[in-house]
C-alpha cells in the first residue's frame, strides 16, 4: 500500500517537474526523434519519351536489378533532350513513425465557359405594338434571325498541372518507408470547337471547349529509401507516339556533417 | 512512517514554483525566422541541381549555385517571404497583388418598352441596320477579385536548444499567366465581343520539415509549362535566435509595478531597393540583423534605397497601439451597358439609330479601397525590461497600374476596355519576443512593379522606463 502511494507521489512529482520545465509541451517530440533525424524527399518525375525508347526502359524499371540503371539512363535522356519533362512534383517532409500528410501542387487554373446564351437582342419584336397602330405588327423574319451572338453565361475552372499528396511512415532503424501516394497530373490537350451557326451570310459562331488529359495514381506500398519505383506508364495523348512514365524517388535528406 | 497528504501536496507545490522560477531564469527562449525562397530555373540545370540539393555534402554548394544563377539572371527569384515567430507560435507573410476579372457578361439590351412610345415600328419609321443590330459589345457586368503573389504561414518548434527547428509550412505562389480571350462572332456593324478570362498559376506546398539551424533545404519543387517550361524551387531555411530567458510573467508586486511603468517605442521602416541590393541585405540579416539595418541606412543615404514609410508607435506596457497613413479611393465595381433611350422625340430617332451602336459603359456601383501603411502592435514587457513579447501586424498597400479589361473590338481594330484597379498588399503578422534595442528584419516582399524590386520591413524596438 505504502509502495503504491510512493509510486503515485513519484509520478506526480515527475509530472509537476515536466510541466514546470516545459518538457511536457514537447512530449510528442520524444516519441518522434531527437534533433538529428533527417527529412525525406519524395518526388515523382513524369517524363514523356518516344515509344521505341520508353517501352524497353519501362520494362527495365520493373525489374528489380535493372531499376537504378534504367533510372540513370532516363536522366541522361532528359539531359540530352530525348525525353521531355512533363511534371516533377517533389516535397520534403520530416521522418516520423506516425503517418502525416504532405502536399505539393502546381496548377494552372484554366477558366472556360460552360454555358452560353444568345445575345440579349432576342427581344420579342412580335409583341411590340405601335400606339398609333391598330394591330400588332411583326418584324420581317430575317431580323429576328440575326440574333446569334453567343454570350458565355457561366464559367468553370479546370486545373491543369500536378498535385501530389504523400503520407509517409518510417520504421525505426529501418531504411524503408510505408507510403501512400495520391498523384494527379492533368494536361490541356487542346480545344474542341463546336460551330453553332455557319450559314454563308453570317460569321460563324464557334464555341470552344477544352480537352483535358489526366494521369491518376492512388497507391500504397513500401519502398526502400534511396530507391526508385516505376509508378506507372501510359501512352501519351499528345504526341501520340510518346509514352509517359511516372517514377517515384525516396531520398533521405541527411543533416550537415552526416 | 506516516505521510501527511497535505505535506506532500505542499512540498510539490513549492517544488513546482521553484522549478518554474528556475525555468524562467535559466531556460533560454528563441525567436524563429523561417524563409522560403521561390526560384524558377530552367529544366536542364534543375535536373542536375535537385539531386545535389538533397545530399548533405553538396546542398550548400548547390544553393550557392542557384544564387549565382539568380545574380546572372539565369534564374528568376519569384518571391522570398519570411515569417518571424516565437517558439511554438505561428506567423504569416504575404506579398500579393489583386487581379479583378469579369465573370458575367450582358449584351446591350433594347428596352422592350420602347414600343409604348410614339415611335413607328420598324421597318416603317427607320431602317434596321443590315443584316442586324449592333449587339456585339457584350458588357462585363460582374467581377471577381483574386489575390496573386506569395504567401507563407508557418508554425515553428525549437528543438535541441536551438540546434534545429521543426516547422509546419504552408507556402504558396500564385501568378497571373495572362488572359485568354473568348470571342463570339462579329455583329452586323463589325463589333466583336470579347470575354477575357484569366489564367492563374498556383504552386503550393504543405509539408512539416525539420531544419538544422541556418541550413538551406529544398522544401519542394514542381515543374510548370507556362509561361515557359521551368522548375519552381521552394528553398527553405530556419534560424533560431536566442532572445534570453522567459521573464514576461511578473511574479511579485514590485516587478509588476516596474513592468507596468515601462513604455515601448517601436519603429517600422519600409524600404524599397533593387533586387541585387535586397539580396545582399537579406543575406546579411541572416546572421547580423543590426548590420543589415545599418547597411540599409547607408543605402538610404546614398540614394540607392528609397524610404517608403517610417511608422512609429509609442505605448505603455500591455497596451495596443496603431499607426496608419492611409488614403481611401473610390473605384467602380459594377457597370451597365448603355441602353436605348426610352422616350426620344420623333425627330431624333433617325440620328439616334444612325449612330448605333451606342458604346461605352456606365459605372453603377462603387467601393472604397484603402491604400497606405499601417502598423498594429501589442507589447508585453519582461520583468527585467530587457525584452518584450510582440504581436505585430504591419501592412503596406498601394495601387498598381490599372489594367485594361477589353470587352469588344471595333471594325477599325480599336478596343473597348474598362480600367480595373489592381492593389498590391504587403503584410507581415508576427508573434515573437524582441530584445530592447534590437533591430530585426520583419518582412521581405518582391514588388510586382517596378520589376526586380523588393520592399523590406525592419523593426527597431526600444523599451524605456516611463517618466
Amino acid at each position: 500500500m505504502a509502495q503504491k502511494l510512493y509510486r503515485r507521489i513519484a509520478k506526480f512529482i515527475l509530472s509537476v517537474t515536466a510541466i514546470a520545465t516545459g518538457t511536457l509541451a514537447h512530449a510528442d517530440d520524444s516519441a518522434v526523434k531527437p534533433a538529428d533525424i533527417p527529412n525525406l524527399t519524395i518526388d515523382i518525375q513524369i517524363v514523356s519519351l518516344p515509344v521505341q525508347i520508353g517501352t524497353p526502359l519501362a520494362r527495365s524499371m520493373m525489374k528489380k536489378d535493372e531499376t537504378e540503371i534504367a533510372y540513370q539512363q532516363l536522366q541522361q535522356l532528359l539531359a540530352a533532350g530525348t525525353a521531355r519533362l512533363v511534371g516533377w512534383p517533389a516535397i520534403t517532409t520530416i521522418q516520423r513513425e506516425r503517418e502525416h500528410e504532405a502536399t505539393v501542387q502546381a496548377m494552372d487554373e484554366f477558366r472556360h465557359p460552360t454555358e452560353w446564351g444568345a445575345a440579349g437582342t432576342s427581344i420579342s419584336f412580335h409583341q411590340i405594338h405601335n400606339a398609333n397602330a391598330t394591330q400588332v405588327r411583326s418584324l420581317p423574319p430575317k431580323t429576328t434571325n440575326e440574333v446569334l451572338n453567343a454570350v458565355p453565361t457561366s464559367f468553370e475552372i479546370t486545373e491543369i498541372g500536378s498535385h501530389l499528396a504523400i503520407t509517409p511512415k518510417v520504421h525505426d532503424g529501418q531504411p524503408i518507408v510505408e507510403l501512400t501516394v495520391d498523384l494527379r497530373h492533368t494536361s490541356l490537350l487542346g480545344q474542341t470547337v463546336a460551330i453553332v451557326d455557319a450559314r454563308p451570310q453570317h460569321n460563324a459562331v464557334e464555341i470552344e471547349q477544352p480537352r483535358i488529359g489526366e494521369i491518376r495514381a492512388t497507391e500504397s506500398f513500401t519502398v526502400r529509401i534511396g530507391k526508385h519505383v516505376l509508378l506507372g506508364f501510359s501512352r501519351a495523348a499528345n504526341p501520340v507516339d510518346d509514352i509517359q512514365l511516372a517514377i517515384l524517388s525516396v531520398t533521405s535528406m541527411d543533416l550537415p556533417g552526416k | 512512517m506516516k505521510i501527511s497528504c497535505r505535506a506532500i501536496f505542499g512540498s510539490c507545490l513549492l517544488l513546482f514554483l521553484a522549478l518554474r522560477q528556475i525555468r524562467g531564469e535559466e531556460t533560454p527562449s528563441h525567436r524563429v525566422r523561417i524563409s522560403v525562397e521561390v526560384v524558377a530555373i530552367d529544366p536542364a540545370p534543375g535536373i542536375d541541381l535537385i539531386p545535389r540539393l538533397r545530399a548533405a555534402a553538396t546542398r550548400e554548394a548547390a544553393y550557392e549555385e542557384i544564387q549565382q544563377l539568380v545574380d546572372r539572371d539565369a534564374a528568376e527569384l519569384l518571391a522570398w517571404p519570411i515569417v518571424t515567430m516565437s517558439d511554438g507560435s505561428d506567423g504569416g507573410a504575404r506579398s500579393s497583388y489583386s487581379v479583378r476579372f469579369p465573370t458575367e457578361f450582358e449584351p446591350p439590351q433594347i428596352p422592350q418598352t420602347f414600343g409604348n412610345t410614339n415611335w413607328p415600328i420598324p421597318p416603317f419609321g427607320f431602317t434596321v441596320p443590315e443584316p442586324g443590330w449592333g449587339a456585339g459589345a457584350s458588357a462585363p457586368t460582374a467581377f471577381e477579385t483574386r489575390d496573386c503573389g506569395a504567401k507563407l504561414r508557418a508554425t515553428a518548434r525549437v528543438i535541441g536548444n536551438g540546434k534545429s527547428v521543426e516547422t509546419d509550412l504552408d507556402a504558396s505562389f500564385t501568378r497571373l499567366l495572362g488572359f485568354h480571350e473568348i470571342r463570339n462572332c462579329k455583329d452586323a456593324v463589325g463589333i466583336e465581343g470579347i470575354f477575357p478570362q484569366p489564367e492563374f498559376q498556383n504552386v503550393t506546398l504543405n509539408p512539416t520539415i525539420r531544419f538544422h539551424d541556418g541550413e538551406h533545404l529544398l522544401a519542394g519543387c514542381s515543374f510548370v509549362q507556362k509561361p515557359a517550361p521551368k522548375i519552381i524551387l521552394f528553398l527553405g531555411s530556419a534560424r533560431a535566435i536566442d532572445v534570453g530567458p522567459d521573464l514576461t510573467q511578473p511574479d511579485d508586486g514590485i516587478s509588476k509595478t516596474q513592468a507596468a511603468s515601462c513604455r515601448v517605442f517601436a519603429e517600422c521602416r519600409m524600404v524599397t531597393l533593387p533586387q541585387k541590393l535586397a539580396i545582399r541585405v537579406i543575406n546579411q540579416a541572416d546572421t547580423d540583423e543590426a548590420g543589415a539595418w545599418n547597411q540599409v541606412d547607408e543605402l538610404l543615404k546614398s540614394g540607392e534605397a528609397h524610404l517608403t514609410a517610417d511608422l512609429v508607435t509609442l505605448q505603455r506596457n500591455g497596451e495596443q497601439a496603431t499607426a496608419t497613413n492611409m488614403a481611401a479611393s473610390r473605384t467602380p465595381t459594377e457597370f451597365e451597358p448603355n441602353q436605348f433611350p426610352r422616350r426620344l422625340p420623333k425627330e431624333q430617332i433617325q440620328p439616334a439609330f444612325g449612330s448605333w451602336p451606342v458604346l461605352g459603359m456606365t459605372p453603377t456601383a462603387f467601393s472604397i479601397l484603402d491604400t497606405g501603411e499601417a502598423i498594429s502592435l501589442e507589447a508585453i514587457v519582461s520583468r527585467n525590461g530587457q525584452s518584450a513579447d510582440l504581436k505585430l501586424d504591419v501592412q503596406d498597400s498601394h495601387f498598381l497600374e490599372s489594367w485594361n479589361c477589353d470587352y469588344a473590338e471595333l471594325p477599325d481594330g480599336k478596343r473597348l476596355a474598362l480600367k480595373l484597379p489592381s492593389l498590391q498588399t504587403l503584410q507581415n503578422q508576427i508573434s515573437a519576443r524582441v530584445r530592447n534595442g534590437e533591430k530585426i528584419l520583419l518582412g521581405v516582399h518582391k514588388l510586382s512593379n517596378p520589376e526586380k524590386t523588393f520592399e523590406l520591413f525592419f523593426l527597431r524596438l526600444t523599451i524605456s522606463a516611463a517618466q
